[in-house]
């Protein structure tokens, strides 16, 4: 799909007036009488808003419209105030697309009263709510997603991926190409606003005949499959004309967008050395603490069957963030040297945790393991710390373990 | 239920990764170890203390981009070039490269093999497997530096080294910008090249102003008789003139001779033309004696020429001026003789010192078409002349035996040099004939493929030549070389690609370190370096561990000992 308009509302509060969407769109507000210019519509916490008030006796309410010279499209938008409206109202907040005229549009919006979401469209001054949706027992929550699909007269809504509504309006194509956002009278207080958060209106590529265009050596070309980069012809001559370029700026090489960049490429930036690389001098031994472990090999059987436990652990020295864990491997099995090494690949852990140390450590009843396995196991003990910030490095003095036969089977 | 056996005490004891998986191995060593080292005086007493990291001195050194874009083959050791300079940027066996695409986005990092012209290579891969790239191009070529100890400092360049004179001055070769404890000279930087160069220290300044080394052939001065005299007899007198540097004491070779008649006590008034040789700012002058001129024939016009003296830019300027000389003969007839020899060094990689003297080191290679006079790297050492460091003739020049191309060279002691070449560790031994003044002959029976893969401490020698692990007596007696010293960690070893081995010596741990860089990728997709410690003092290894970080590359590139520290370079993609 490619995105023909989107506006993340990402900029300073505004009580007044919507200002451009984030992919260059200038707002048109409109009031709940269909005059422009309405006021009410602004930014608030980087959100689009609207301030409840208007008339009640028009479902509408205020709307806020951009071009997108898309008929066939999908259009989808956060909601950042569910409760906006409060239940009694059946055209909350929602979505306008094919808008021509005021006498001319189609909407989808959220009912608070019957949990649903509804298609209306207004046809020569006619309002009509066509398709009542699926009506849901959940009710809408701040953050959900309400999406519309248009493929001619087929109109489908989505709530979170969702379907919730589907039917076919009398509009269709040729409709109108603005879109935008809807909200109604709003009769909680005077000071709630509608809020509303990621408005995307991109092509619809599943609807057979969508156009979209990649830039191809210069001119643009519509796949033909709706899986263009660009959604409009003006877009793609906008951005298809301009070749890549590059400045040196501050150690990155970046394109200044326009083609005024003093290498054509990013590999010719690059290759000017405007990245700086350098090696650093170092000390061996001379910082501030590492990471360590240890491994060493503690058991194995022999050739003989032998059911062995191991009781406690301990280690003596200096330990920082230590702690020990005991592997067994059946040694006629794949391993290599980063399973033994790492611990990876036992087919009998013998703790099932790693052991922290105190002074002493001993194994839990449930994790006194007994190596019963039919083919010599090897058994090792991995030891970890980590000093780290600390002025006296750690020190491993010995590592004990004890253990106990339980029998021998044959 | 059951018997309690014997506990499984594990005590420190050597590194041992290489052992049978039996279980039965390990109460008193380590089968796997990081960041950890063995302690302590004596068996029994002993313990593993954790290892304290690196400490960043703060000094960043700038890596060069190669000119053109490299391309990498999966499972091939060859490297392709796209308007590359290989042959310039990257000769030598050893040179380690950071190949990068311009999004940043990995590091396929290679060691130089054989350069086989300007746009294909070979690279050392694995012993084992296949090399760790895919099939990729328009990378970026970063050379990394390499960094060596002159005298009391760390030194850093691209490729090569420099050795500090005892006025201050530096004498160096290679690649690349130089760098004394992270900063350029001040005054003028010292760029290393094949060229052998000088940078001249200027006590009043503290800066430097550099050259290349040696001084071309002196202009003949002209000469006349002049009244005013005491010593001269009256007789045929041929004077030839050498330009100089005062800083070294060096020249060049003498110039044509010019001959002058006079009258018993006139002077002669000799007038030089400007010097020639940048940097050159002092004239020798060498003359004929009286005694000379009793032969009738006039032979002794032609030499030979006593040196009279040392005539530096404040008694005649560089541009060129008079000056009147008078001498007795007593004053010169038991000085030097000048000759005809003092030609400048030829190209070379590096240089050494073996007993004061100078070795220009990897010279008298193959040139190439687009630069035929390009030669080194090379299977030679060139001495400078003993008492003209400026001057290192070719007559004098000796191969490595057999002859191969020198890759690095180790200082040792007692006036030998070890020299690494793509098949043996070679011995250069001083002589005290000033017609051969060392002879080389082979030590180890297996080559390397890095300069710092061999390290000299109290009278042995360890190194990671082709084969691993090696160690021996210094003194090149055959006998005492150990192949298996390194046996014990054969199993963290064996898979080791031999171009990424670096040994250094850590006088704090007295041990020797073996890295193995760009040992692996870690988590984050940086590289990593493994190193192994082999104690001096307890003749047992220590321990190992792994320089890893998850915002940059750990590829060690550079290891030198400086006072009583192991210095390390630490690069590649951040």
């Amino acid at each position: 799909m490619a995105i023909a308009v989107f506006d993340d509302f990402n900029r300073p509060d505004n009580p007044t007036s919507l200002g451009t969407a984030t992919t260059g769109q200038v707002w048109v507000p409109y009031d709940e009488n269909w005059n422009p210019g309405d006021t009410r519509w602004g930014i608030h916490s980087n959100q689009g808003a609207r301030e409840a008030g208007g008339n009640p006796s028009v479902g509408g309410g205020g709307f806020a419209l951009v071009e997108t010279e898309l008929v066939n499209c999908i259009v989808k938008v956060t909601i950042g105030n569910a409760a906006f409206g409060g239940d009694l109202n059946n055209n909350n907040f929602g979505i306008i697309f094919r808008w021509q005229s005021a006498l001319n549009y189609e909407m989808a919006t959220w009912s608070r009263a019957g949990k649903f979401l509804r298609i209306c469209q207004v046809v020569n001054g006619n309002f009509l709510c066509t398709n009542e949706g699926f009506p849901g027992t959940t009710q809408i929550q701040d953050g959900d997603v309400i999406e519309i699909h248009c493929c001619d007269t087929v109109i489908t809504g989505y709530l979170n991926g969702e379907l919730r509504v589907t039917g076919s309006t009398l509009i269709g194509s040729p409709g109108g190409t603005m879109c935008g956002l809807q909200c109604g009278n709003g009769v909680i207080s005077d000071t709630a606003f509608a809020l509303f958060d990621d408005f995307t209106v991109e092509t619809n590529a599943t609807c057979p005949g969508v156009v979209t265009y990649n830039c191809v050596g210069g001119a643009c070309i519509d796949p033909g499959d709706g899986s263009g980069t660009y959604a409009t012809l003006a877009a793609c001559l906008a951005g298809c004309g301009v070749d890549e370029s590059y400045n040196c700026v501050d150690g990155v090489c970046v394109d200044p967008g326009d083609g005024s960049g003093a290498f054509p490429t990013l590999l010719e930036c690059e290759l000017s050395g405007c990245t700086p690389r350098v090696a650093e001098t170092q000390k061996f031994d001379a910082g501030n603490g590492s990471e360590y472990y240890l491994v060493a090999q503690i058991d194995d059987d022999g050739s003989e069957l032998r059911s062995k436990t191991y009781k406690s652990i301990r280690a003596t020295g200096i330990r920082t963030n230590a702690s020990a864990m005991m592997y067994g491997y059946d040694v006629q099995q794949e391993i290599n040297v980063d399973d033994l090494e790492l611990g990876t690949r036992s087919n009998t852990r013998m703790t099932t945790r790693p052991q922290d140390f105190t002074d002493s450590t001993g194994v839990t009843q449930s994790e006194r393991k007994p190596i019963n396995v039919a083919n010599a196991v090897l058994g090792t003990v991995r030891y970890e710390g980590n000093d780290t910030g600390n002025e006296q490095r750690d020190r491993i003095d010995e590592i004990v373990i004890e253990r106990a036969i339980q029998g021998v089977r044959r | 239920m059951g018997r309690q056996i014997e506990p499984r005490r594990i005590t420190a004891g050597e590194y041992i990764p290489t052992v049978a998986q039996t279980g039965s191995e390990g109460d008193n060593s380590a089968f796997r170890i990081s960041n950890l080292l063995l302690r302590g005086p004596e068996e029994g007493r002993r313990y593993w203390e954790a290892f304290s990291g690196l400490g960043n001195l703060g000094q960043n050194i700038p890596m060069s981009v190669m000119t053109g874009t490299l391309a990498l083959t999966a499972n091939s050791n060859e490297v392709a070039g796209t308007g590359t300079l290989f042959l310039t940027e990257c000769p030598y066996i050893g040179m380690r490269i950071s190949c990068i695409p311009a999004d940043g986005s990995a590091n396929y990092f290679i060691v130089v093999k054989r350069v086989i012209d300007n746009t294909h290579m070979i690279v050392w891969t694995p012993p084992y497997g296949n090399p760790p790239w895919p099939t990729v191009s328009e990378l970026i070529g970063w050379r990394m530096p390499r960094g060596y100890a002159v005298n009391d400092q760390l030194g850093v360049s691209t490729w090569g080294n420099v050795i500090k004179l005892d006025k201050g001055s530096f004498l160096g070769a290679g690649l690349g910008t130089f760098f004394l404890s992270g900063a350029e000279l001040g005054g003028t930087s010292l760029e290393l090249s094949r060229e052998p160069a000088i940078a001249l220290y200027d006590p009043l300044t503290s800066t430097y102003t550099v050259f290349p080394l040696g001084l071309q052939q002196a202009t003949p001065p002209t000469l006349a008789a002049v009244g005013g005299g005491s010593k001269m007899q009256g007789g045929n007198y041929s004077f030839v003139v050498t330009e100089a540097r005062k800083e070294t004491g060096g020249y060049g070779n003498p110039s044509d001779r010019a001959d002058v008649t006079i009258a018993t006590n006139d002077l002669i008034a000799c007038t030089f033309a400007p010097l020639v040789t940048p940097g050159a700012n002092a004239r020798i002058l060498w003359v004929t004696t009286f005694t000379d001129t009793l032969g009738a024939d006039l032979n002794y016009l032609n030499g030979p020429w006593h040196r009279l003296r040392l005539i530096d830019d404040t008694e005649v300027p560089a541009g060129g001026g008079t000056i009147n000389i008078e001498y007795y003969d007593a004053e010169v007839e038991s000085n030097i003789l000048v000759s005809f020899n003092n030609d400048p060094p030829t190209d070379a990689m590096g240089v050494e010192s073996m007993n004061t003297n100078i070795i220009w080191t990897s010279v008298q290679g193959q040139g190439f078409a687009t630069n035929p006079e390009a030669t080194s790297p090379g299977p030679f050492l060139s001495p400078a002349k003993p008492n003209n460091i400026e001057a290192a003739p070719l007559e004098l020049a000796i191969s490595s035996s057999p002859p191969e191309t020198i890759i690095g060279t180790i200082p040792g002691a007692q006036g030998r040099v070890y020299v690494e070449t793509v098949n043996h560790l070679q011995i250069a031994q001083s002589t005290p004939s000033d017609l051969i003044p060392f002879i080389i002959r082979p030590l180890w029976h297996s080559g390397f493929a890095t300069w710092e893969q061999v390290v000299f401490v109290d009278g042995v020698l360890y190194g990671y030549p082709v084969s691993g692990p090696v160690r021996s007596a210094g003194e090149g007696d055959e006998s005492y070389i150990q192949h298996d010293w390194g046996a014990k960690v054969y199993a963290i070893t064996k898979n080791w690609n031999p171009g990424q081995v670096l040994a250094g010596y850590d006088p704090r741990n007295d041990a020797v370190i073996l890295f193995h860089i760009a040992d692996s990728l870690n988590a984050a997709g940086f590289w990593t370096t493994k190193w192994l410690a082999y104690g001096i003092a307890l003749q047992k290894w220590l321990g190992g561990g792994v320089f890893t970080s998850d915002i940059k590359d750990m590829i060690v590139t550079g290891v030198a000992t400086v006072n009583d520290d192991l210095l390390l370079l630490t690069s590649g993609r951040a």
